[in-house]
């Protein structure tokens, strides 16, 4: 099974609200067979422009990065289920950037220019 | 070709000090900067840095940077287009401005604003 990310902003509550609605996330993932395996809080902060879900406006969320197996045919449930919870500003699935291969840039390569500017055909 | 790698190597000391491959363009006649940095020093570019994407974004009016400026190949320059993009629409990076908490990072690229 892939590995994906899930970037997960939920909306600014409460220490036990924000732990319900975790919770409520990650019992869905498991309901779908998704294998989570981790759970990182990358605090909560000041959104960078002002959002509106659920016909609310925020300001401030709480940012949270779920790394989770899953099938690939249940990830459209997932966003489905998301986008539905009234806690959830902003769900979004990504390819887990660490499965990614990583390949060498060699930097910019000097082309003979002269080459293509002037046809090869011989001139009198 | 060795004179002219040399005389970029005693420019380049000014600007940052990440330089693995600096290629020179042999023709005298492009207006653009004598050497490129090597791009290989970013590995590889996710949508959750900040801090590395923001350096290639305007302070002042938070658009990305062409590839004249920020100086990358076409490889890592679309890779780096495509992370902010995301990061932008993710909820992660401003649009419209630049990060006040990364206003005072070192200059990667090649712009100046007038004072």
């Amino acid at each position: 099974m892939p590995r994906y990310e899930l970037a997960l902003i939920l909306k600014a509550m409460q220490r036990p609200e924000t732990a319900a609605a975790l919770k409520r996330t990650i019992e869905a993932l498991m309901d779908r067979g998704a294998i989570v395996r981790n759970l990182e809080n990358l605090g909560q902060r000041a959104l960078p422009y002002k959002m509106s879900a659920h016909s609310q406006q925020h300001r401030k969320a709480g940012y949270f990065l779920v790394d989770f197996y899953a099938p690939t045919t249940t990830i459209k449930s997932i966003m489905e289920h998301l986008s539905r919870d009234v806690d959830v500003i902003r769900p979004n699935v990504v390819k887990h950037p660490l499965t990614q291969e990583v390949k060498e840039c060699g930097g910019i390569v000097p082309i003979p220019v002269e080459e293509k500017l002037y046809s090869a055909k011989k001139r009198k | 070709m060795a004179a002219v790698i040399a005389s970029c190597g005693s420019l380049g000391k000014k600007l940052t000090s990440c330089i693995t491959a600096a290629v020179c363009l042999p023709n005298p006649g492009t207006r653009s900067v004598l050497w490129r940095r090597g791009c290989s020093q970013y590995k590889q570019v996710t949508s959750n840095e900040d801090l590395l994407l923001s350096q290639f974004v305007s302070p002042f009016t938070g658009c990305i940077y062409g590839r004249h400026i920020t100086g990358l190949c076409g490889k890592k320059q679309k890779e780096i287009t495509k992370a902010i993009k995301r990061a932008q629409i993710m909820g992660f990076m401003p649009v419209t401005y630049k990060d006040p908490a990364y206003l005072k990072d070192p200059k990667v690229c090649n712009i100046k604003y007038r004072e």
